[in-house]
């Protein structure tokens, strides 16, 4: 809270997402995705040829940039930049963990989740 | 005549293809892969199938896209072995069959040339059936240099240039015979790519039942009927798909009429009955005289109704195109039970994709974990009764 | 600790600023008590709400994903097209702000506008329709995860905001009010302790007085009596021999 958050007024936010091709797709097909003139897209599909670093530039690049007000992430990837998911901190992009099509969704290892069980006394069912 | 000769040519080929349809998985093959707990089990149930070893060198875990992607490579595979020992005229019949994916291809080149996407993970995810050496070449042409280029060789390198020559008469006017680069950029650009995709395969469609009649015999009746059936389904698909939507408001019906192929049994006088339909309603009047097509449309009217939003159960509702699958596959089927005639090998393709489209859908139901729907496939040959 | 640096002056005034002080602290104490118990209600709300829109979210999801294998099925490899044909978002959300106990919490909604909808002739030919079902239950999901963002931000917010006021609460209640208490109890000691020395002083003063006042008494009776005796007696005091 150190400082006043800016999400008072200012231009529309956008989503971004980081997902597998079938989560990507299908917000892209709800009409989440966007591309600017430069090219630069607010989405990343990671497969398993997409290295590690491309993932946590993505992450990072989202979370700075000023037009972006939620990132979805497939569960299964925010494993893979666990560490930088966890100390995220900014309220205003904020992560969503969603599950993708072939894992189901674990509460468990959502960092926001593990945030909330603290206040259940580490049950959340 | 022609049974007494088709032998000497083609009968080689003929007898491949027979053999191969035997490699469509059977029932009980469908079955096995339904019960696999996951990708990697299908793996394995695939690897005792005709698909053999196909999936090996993957990582696991296994995206569906990349064993449907697979699979398809291996029909391709099968396929130029096919092709490379045609002579004229199967081997033009067979290069028309890599055409219709050719255009997928070459549109689907053409978008993400234009948002800068590395041609590696373009020709990546193209069709392997429709692949030709001068994909590379518009993959890493330089967009930024104009629409020259894209224009040079969209029309003078590629197998689907005469397409994209009828599609620029089309959409321009007549008069204007020598066409500018401007003219061409500006349409690359304002037409709706898919719409540009659908104008070319109905050229495609007209074009290879042109050529199917003048190969005659039983290929011309064969072929004829799949063909003619098959544009019928493309009219009903386009008009049924365009419901409720911005094609099919009345501003954009010009559009969609383009889109009809000019033959078919439903053409002229049906299409052109159709061609002034807007809803449900008169698209069901104008189809009324064609009985089994009213019946196809009365089956999955429910899906494009417009009341449908709400419904729940929109999972049990048929869509047209599980319709059209089953019909087509029957089709297909019928076509292994003539002999001497180029039909079989245009439904030994056909039924491959079905099979193909099976597999990545079990594949997709099982990492989804919602085994309960694997059945809801179009199984080939399956054992008639 | 509550006092051991800088001792306030010991003075009435000190004294009356002090009180007023205290009087402050612990109003303001109880004000910031009440918005920390605002805020944790509104937060042990949104906790289960969290809880059952993430498990929604998941359903959604479900759902949504089958779509987009049906979508598939019938319409062929469109995935593709449909991010290739990305131009502006359709889907854009607008901030606003809910207003807890002072703390604003950011509230996200959905804006779609149609016109940039890039999707709309795919599949014109095969599966179109399925794959709008594949969009609109997509749609559905997203719809569901922005709630939950909301909440999510809210959460954090709050989350923060209760920590910082309880952080506020505490300093008031045990090193705020304890230094207060401490100072005006110094400076009540001080302030009694002056009042005794004043009190001797004038005690010792009015001691010294009265013998002054006795001796000149008895000094007017020897004058009268014999002066040398009380010279002597002077003398007494300063000369040691």
């Amino acid at each position: 809270m150190s400082k006043k958050p800016r999400f008072i007024g200012g231009s529309d936010l956008k989503v971004a997402v980081i997902g597998d091709e079938d989560t990507v797709v299908g917000f892209c097909l709800a009409g989440v995705g966007g591309r600017d003139a430069q090219g630069r897209s607010n989405f990343l599909i990671v497969d398993n040829k997409t290295r590690m670093s491309d993932i946590e530039n993505a992450f990072r690049e989202f979370c700075d940039r000023k037009d972006i007000g939620v990132i979805l992430i497939n569960q299964h990837i925010a494993e893979q930049i666990r560490y930088m998911v966890d100390t995220h901190e900014k309220v205003i992009p904020t992560v969503l963990e969603i599950p993708s099509k072939d894992k189901p969704y674990d509460a468990s290892k959502d960092s926001v989740m593990s945030r909330v069980k603290v206040f259940f006394g580490g049950n959340i069912e | 005549m022609e049974l007494s000769f088709f032998n000497v040519k083609d009968g080689y080929l003929e007898a491949l293809v027979r053999g191969l349809r035997s490699g469509f998985l059977s029932a009980d093959e469908y079955r096995r892969l339904a019960q696999c707990e996951s990708i990697d089990d299908m793996k394995l149930a695939l690897e005792e199938t005709d698909y053999g070893m196909f999936l090996q060198d993957e990582p696991s875990p296994i995206p569906s896209t990349v064993i449907g992607q697979k699979c398809r490579e291996k029909l391709a595979n099968e396929f130029r072995h096919l092709r490379s020992q045609a002579n004229y005229p199967l081997s033009k019949f067979l290069d028309f069959l890599t055409v219709e994916k050719m255009i997928d291809n070459v549109v689907g080149l053409i978008q993400g040339t234009v948002n800068k996407k590395s041609p590696q993970d373009l020709l990546g995810r193209v069709d392997p059936l429709g692949w030709f050496p001068e994909m590379k070449a518009i993959a890493s042409m330089d967009i930024t240099s104009g629409y020259e280029e894209i224009y040079k060789t969209l029309l003078i390198d590629t197998p689907v240039g005469p397409y994209f020559e009828s599609f620029l008469k089309q959409v321009t006017p007549a008069d204007s015979e020598s066409r500018s680069m401007q003219e061409v950029a500006s349409i690359f650009n304002e037409t709706d790519l898919e719409l540009m995709k659908n104008m070319l395969k109905k050229a495609w469609l007209e074009d290879f039942n042109a050529f199917c009649e003048t190969l005659g015999g039983s290929t011309a009746e064969v072929m004829g009927h799949i063909l003619k059936t098959n544009s019928d389904f493309r009219v009903m698909s386009v008009t049924l798909n365009s419901l409720n939507t911005m094609l099919g408001s009345s501003q954009q019906l010009g559009d969609r009429n383009l889109l009809y192929p000019s033959l078919g049994y439903l053409y002229p006088e049906g299409t052109d009955r159709i061609r002034k339909a807007w809803n449900e309603t008169t698209v069901r009047a104008a189809l009324e005289p064609y009985k089994p097509y009213a019946a196809l449309f009365d089956l999955c009217a429910p899906y494009y109704s417009k009341e449908r939003s709400g419904v729940t159960d929109i999972k049990q509702l048929k869509s047209l195109e599980d319709l059209i699958y089953e019909k087509e596959v029957e089709l297909c089927e019928f076509a292994f039970e003539q002999q001497f005639h180029y039909g079989v090998f245009y439904s030994w393709v056909k039924l491959r994709e079905q099979e193909i489209r099976n597999i990545v859908w079990i594949a997709d139901m099982i990492s989804m974990g919602r085994k309960e729907h694997t059945e809801e496939i179009v199984p080939i040959f399956r054992p008639r009764y | 600790m509550a006092s051991s640096e800088q001792r306030p002056v010991p003075s009435r005034m000190t004294l009356q600023t002090m009180k007023g002080k205290k009087v402050g602290a612990s109003k303001g104490h109880s004000l910031l008590k009440k918005k920390s118990d605002a805020l944790t209600v509104r937060f042990r709300q949104m906790l289960k709400t969290i809880v059952e829109t993430k498990k929604a979210m998941g359903e959604e999801m479900k759902t949504a994903a089958f779509s987009l294998a049906k979508a598939e099925w019938a319409a062929g490899n469109f995935k593709g097209q449909v991010v290739e044909s990305v131009r502006r978002p359709a889907i854009t959300l607008k901030v606003t702000a809910d207003n807890v106990a002072g703390v604003r919490l950011p509230i996200f909604t959905l804006q779609r506008n149609e016109s940039l909808e890039t999707v709309g002739n795919l599949g014109v030919a095969s599966g179109g329709q399925v794959i709008m079902a594949a969009k609109e239950s997509y749609f559905k999901a997203l719809e569901a995860l922005i709630r939950l963002a909301s909440l999510q931000t809210a959460f954090f917010t709050l989350d923060e905001a209760i920590k910082i006021t309880n952080r506020r609460v505490n300093a008031l209640e045990s090193v705020v009010i304890p230094r207060i208490e401490g100072d005006i109890s110094h400076i009540i000691t001080e302030l009694d302790e002056q009042e005794r020395e004043e009190f001797i002083r004038l005690k010792k003063v009015q001691a010294k007085k009265q013998e002054r006042a006795a001796a000149a008494e008895a000094d007017e009776l020897g004058e009268a009596g014999g002066e040398g005796g009380a010279i002597f007696e002077d003398e007494d005091d300063d000369v040691v021999f």
